[in-house]
């Protein structure tokens, strides 16, 4: 048995390595994944572990992490005294850390701003006695520890971008203070790396730290030393004690491992992205391996009906073709592996080079890692040869033997219907429980969807065969126009056999299904913020931090005041944006949502139009404005009471006034300015908006508010044109991005379609041989094979399309809570450049078809080559 | 008729090396007048099969040159044969002649499709006309008899009027009746329109329509005979104990 599967292996070899191929990909793709998310972890935990080294017991806020960030408090610095004086603490060393510092280079930028890893304010003391180590995270490489006011050191990585020494004055811009200057007087390094992670460090005597983050008087937390020969958890309840109810102390080994756990988390996002493009690579790739071995089977149909024939059970030949596919299985899985260390190394180096550095530790593969992905390869070729397998077994002996084509289609075609939409339903119903559901407890929406649409993909798959006939049509009917006899041809060997034709297209279908989900979500994105901007943003010119950043990033107050002073400046207003946490469910089980919170001054609304308005959009003290969402989420209406949770001040209640909405606008949740500034601690703006005097124009206006703000290159002053550009290239980048991560997924469908073409030339090898001898010269037989592959592409790139389209409408309905107003199709480019171009729908359908013919090149010019009378002569 | 519409000069065809070694032809010469319907018979594995192939510009021969008209065929590249086969020869194999996917007409046009030349109307419906298969030009070839195919085949090798027809065996899968239609078609077009056929055949009365015979054994020519009559067709095959 295992001797007629080796031979049958071995046989179809060329054939089989195109499958082998597409498990490998798959499978390389989820093991690299795994095998550097993993070095990055091992990373982590090889840094918190150091950190932590010579900390006994750690103190820190309770930290409670949601996904737009967690909301740590800080602590008093008194806790520091209070603890120094518990009975075994040899000393404490308290720290702070915080955001809102930018360093500036020679020429006035900041440095590393953009998508890159953020910049910290710390404070880095000199350890009070020799044998104690402030805070392991730095050693002082350089120099001495800051000291004072005027003083402050850098990470090494950030000094050598700026071109700091020690000595160096070093400009900075704080979101509080503006801009200063500072000496240098030391670097840092992190267990001799210059950097962590890329993140930048700019670290202060603990005084200054705190009021660089406008925290006087408090701390993060501390480090403590326990007297020699105390035994670490004995100490700890005595220090609790002492503890606001919101802090915790814990060992420094449970700290690390808390620590490193938060990085995990917060580096989940990354990982499960990456790692569900490997999996749709390697799902596309079944769908390849599936058709490979259907054909190969069906080609060797009469071989196996003549094994029946001597005598082999339907078991047998069915042992036969699952072996082969083990087979397979295993070589692709394994060399897979290979291929995923590889990838591994790959991302390992590129990201460096976008400036992303992490930790890294060596390659770490974990037994799951080789687990997951010799299963994952094994098991989809086993499934994918499974159904093809037992057609083989199940032949009808003569019938195969006489080549008879296959029983009556009409009662076949009923029962792929019923199969067809029974599925698409249940897939159907997991895409919209996802989307709209309750999930309560379990699995994540993003799971459900993730099933639905994975699902609905297979019914699409059962079903397509029904539509290939009038698609291929159409699609074949333009080829012939175009190009004569070759398209003819080519549109009638599409046709022969739907069956084949919609399961090449189905791998081509799931990949530019999900190109065209991301364009229509791009294109629909796209379209809110330009209905947004234009309709919603009546300010001349609004001032904001430049770049990507998460909506609370801030700057300094006195920007907005200077501002006011000028003559040109009709009037302005200020928002500040802040994270918070809304009570939706005031039950014994509180239920929470995260939100934002902007600080409004009472002519806001004549800047940015909130959309539906009930009620007032001046909040006075203690008064709130709920955005529909979240009032109806809340169950809350004008006059009710709400529950808001900050970061500093924990549970406040504000009284509904107004219910107003709109990404323009103040959030998601707006109070008065005052009571944010007196929630949040500090005051700092988020955006300014300014109207200019009657008369003078938005360009000009923006030239003098430029002038203005030259000091702070990390603002930007925006009028509307330029801030839809600026959505627009956003935008773009967004989509490039996740095409670069398809395009491994549209080229496993497109090997799809080589592999179906080179089959299909093997079958038909007397045919074309036949045309060849009645005058068919081989440019009109390479066109033949090439076309056929564009007419099956483009097959799939219409079910692809159309399918996108609809998820993108399903998911916009679901997001429409978010402000997402417009559905927007975009079958044309939204701008004559190539990512304005990429964002098409209609340019995918014709780049699939053009993909068709570069990727049937191959099989294409085996038919070419093919000598006449040895192509009659066959068979 | 004047000067052959097709030789071959000291033909050899060799197929394999060493054990397995063949010698199909074995230094062949023959001519083909024009206007002349030739059969060829002889015993199976005599290299008919080959010489055809060979004639048509469908293979290579070994050593030796074959000519179509003036045209050395071993002188022509692949294009300069394709376009050969497509506009100045038909062949009828003895199976699996035509295209599946495409219609009957589709098929019979194929060669002036090829070309991108113009359907000859008034030619085409008396091709088709006199074959039999003015309702069969829609149906696909699974749709046909085995009849049918073969006369939509020939009639694909008359439409675009080449000098020479070649046809392997092309009544050896008909009943006499259908047999019997095809080869009158065949012997009608060299009577009417100067047609240079060549015909590999089995059978004496096919081999009656014919204006000669040639007779292969061991791919060389051992006979010929003008004027043939199934019956001396029979005498002679038997002497050449076939
Ligand atoms: N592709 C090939 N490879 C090797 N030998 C071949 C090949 N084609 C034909 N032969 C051999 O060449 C010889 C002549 O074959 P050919 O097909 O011309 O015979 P034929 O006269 O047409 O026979 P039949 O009447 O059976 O059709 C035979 O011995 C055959 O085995
Ligand atoms: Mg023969």
């Amino acid at each position: 048995m295992l001797r007629v599967s080796l031979k049958g292996v071995w046989a179809h070899k060329i054939r089989l390595v195109l499958t082998a191929l597409a498990i490998l990909l798959g499978v390389g793709l989820i093991t690299g994944v795994y095998i550097y998310t993993d070095t990055i972890r091992k990373g982590f935990d090889q840094i918190f572990v150091e950190a932590y080294a010579n900390t006994d017991i750690a103190i820190s806020s309770e930290t409670e992490t949601g996904p737009v960030g967690g909301l740590e408090r800080y602590l008093d610095e008194g806790l520091v005294a209070e603890v120094d004086a518990i009975e075994g603490v040899a000393q404490v060393f308290p720290f702070i850390q915080g955001q809102g510092v930018d360093v500036l280079d020679n020429e006035g930028e900041v440095i590393g701003s953009g998508f890159g890893p953020p910049t910290f304010v710390a404070n880095l003391d000199a350890p009070k006695s020799i044998d104690a180590v402030n805070r392991d995270w730095f050693e002082l490489a350089e120099g001495t520890y800051p000291m004072g006011w005027d003083e402050m050191a850098l990470d090494r990585a950030t000094a050598n971008l700026g071109g700091f020494t020690v000595g160096s004055t070093v400009s900075i811009l704080s979101n509080l203070l503006g801009p200063m200057e500072k000496t240098l007087t030391g670097v840092v390094t992190f267990r001799g790396d210059d950097t962590i992670g890329g993140t930048g460090w700019v670290l202060f005597d603990l005084a200054t730290a705190q009021e660089m983050l406008g925290r006087q008087d408090k701390i993060s937390g501390a480090s403590i030393q326990v007297d020699a020969g105390m035994v670490v958890d004995e100490v700890i309840p005595s220090i609790e004690s002492v503890l606001p109810e919101d802090a915790v102390a814990r060992s420094g080994q449970d700290a690390a491992e808390a620590d490193a756990a938060d990085i995990q988390t917060a580096l989940s996002f990354f990982t499960v992205f990456l790692s569900a493009f490997g999996w749709i690579a390697l799902f596309v790739g079944s769908f390849l391996i599936y058709n490979t071995f259907r054909i190969v089977v069906s080609q060797r149909s009469r071989e196996l009906a003549l094994l029946r024939a001597l005598g082999a059970s339907s078991r047998q030949v069915l042992s036969i073709v699952l072996l082969e596919a083990a087979l397979i299985g295993a070589i692709g899985a394994v060399l897979g592996l290979g291929f995923g260390v590889a990838i591994a190394l790959l991302i390992q180096t590129a990201l460096p080079a976008l400036g992303i550095e992490l930790p890294e530790a060596g390659l770490t593969i974990l037994p799951r890692t080789v687990i997951v992905g010799l299963a994952a390869g094994l098991v989809i070729t086993l499934l994918s040869a499974i159904i093809p397998a037992r057609r083989a077994s199940k032949v009808e002996v003569m019938s195969a033997l006489r080549d008879d084509p296959a029983g009556p289609a009409g009662a076949r075609n009923l029962r792929r219907i019923i199969t067809g939409l029974t599925v698409f339903l249940l897939g159907l119903a997991a895409l919209l429980f996802g989307l709209f559901g309750d999930t309560g407890s379990g699995p994540s929406p993003v799971v459900y969807v993730g099933i639905g649409i994975g699902v609905i993909f297979i019914a699409m798959f059962i079903l397509s065969p029904l539509i290939a006939q009038p698609v291929t049509n159409i699609i074949g009917w333009a080829l012939e126009r175009f190009s004569g006899i070759p398209g003819r041809l080519a549109r009638r060997n599409a046709q022969r056999s739907p069956d084949r034709s919609a399961a090449t297209a189905a791998a081509v279908m799931i990949s530019i299904t999900l190109v065209a989900l991301a364009a229509t979500l791009t294109g629909s994105i796209r379209g809110t913020i330009n209905d947004i901007i234009s309709n919603d943003v009546v300010a001349d010119v609004t001032v904001q931090p430049s770049g990507l950043n998460d909506p609370t990033t801030s700057f300094a107050p006195v920007v907005a005041r200077n501002l006011a002073d000028l003559d040109i400046v009709e009037d302005l207003s200020r928002l500040q944006i802040g994270f918070v946490r809304l009570l939706v469910d005031g039950g014994p089980e509180e239920a929470w949502t995260d939100s934002f919170a902007g600080g409004v001054e009472p002519n806001l609304a004549e800047f940015a139009i909130p959309e539906s308005v009930e009620g007032t959009l001046k909040p006075e003290s203690g008064e709130v404005i709920l955005d529909p969402a979240n009032a109806e989420a809340a169950g809350v209406s004008i006059g009710d009471t709400v529950v808001l949770e900050f970061q500093e001040t924990g549970r406040q209640s504000f009284t509904l006034v107004g219910i107003a909405g709109g990404a323009a606008w103040a959030g998601t949740i707006g109070i008065a300015r005052d009571d944010w500034i007196a929630n949040y601690g500090v005051e700092q703006d988020s955006a300014v908006y300014i109207k200019a005097v009657d008369g003078v124009s938005a360009e000009e206006l923006k030239a003098v508010v430029e002038q203005e703000i030259a000091e702070y290159p990390n603002l930007a002053a925006n009028t509307i044109e330029d801030l839809q550009t600026q959505a627009e290239s956003q935008l773009n980048g967004l989509l490039n991005f996740i095409l670069a991560l398809l395009a491994l997924a549209v080229g496993i469908g497109m090997l799809g379609v080589t592999n179906t073409m080179a089959l299909s030339v093997f079958e038909r090898t007397r045919e074309i041989g036949l045309l060849r001898a009645v005058g068919m010269n081989r440019r009109t037989t390479r066109w033949m094979v090439r076309l056929e592959a564009s007419i099956v592409s483009m097959f799939g790139a219409v079910l692809g399309i159309g399918l996108g389209i609809f998820f993108g409408w399903a998911l916009i309905r679901a997001l429409e809570d978010l402000g997402l107003s417009v559905f927007l199709i975009p079958w044309l480019p939204s701008s004559l450049t190539i990512s304005g171009v990429l964002g098409s729908l209609l340019f995918w359908l014709f780049a699939t078809g053009i993909l068709g013919v570069a990727f049937a090149v191959y099989p294409a010019r085996r038919a070419a080559r093919m000598k006449v009378i040895e192509a009659i002569a066959h068979l | 008729m004047s000067g052959p519409a097709a030789r071959a000069e000291g033909v050899t065809k060799v197929y394999g090396w060493g054990d397995t070694r063949v010698t199909a032809l074995d230094n062949l010469s023959i001519e083909f007048d024009q206007g002349v319907f030739t059969a060829v018979m002889g015993p199976s594995g005599s290299g008919k099969s080959t010489l055809m192939h060979c004639m048509a510009g469908l293979d290579s021969v070994t050593n030796g040159s074959v000519f179509i008209g003036d045209m050395e065929l071993s002188n022509l590249n692949d294009r300069q044969l394709t376009k050969l086969r497509r506009e100045q020869i038909g062949f009828i194999f003895q199976a699996f002649n035509l295209v599946p996917t495409l219609t009957a007409r589709e098929n019979i046009t194929l060669p002036l499709d090829l070309a991108g030349s113009k359907v000859d109307h008034s030619w085409f419906d008396s091709v088709v006309e006199v074959l039999g298969l003015e309702d069969r030009l829609k149906h696909r070839p699974t749709e046909l008899s085995g009849g049918q195919q073969q006369r939509v085949a020939a009639a694909r090798a008359m439409v675009s009027r080449p000098e020479l027809i070649f046809a392997d065996e092309p009544s050896g899968n008909l009943d006499s009746r259908s047999s019997t239609d095809l080869l009158t078609f065949l012997q009608q077009a060299v009577q009417d329109h100067a047609q240079t056929i060549v015909m590999v055949t089995h059978d004496a009365t096919a081999a009656g329509y014919a204006d000669s015979v040639v007779f292969l054994s061991d791919g060389k020519v051992v006979d010929t005979m003008d004027g043939p009559t199934p019956e001396r067709v029979l005498d002679r095959l038997k002497s050449l104990e076939y």
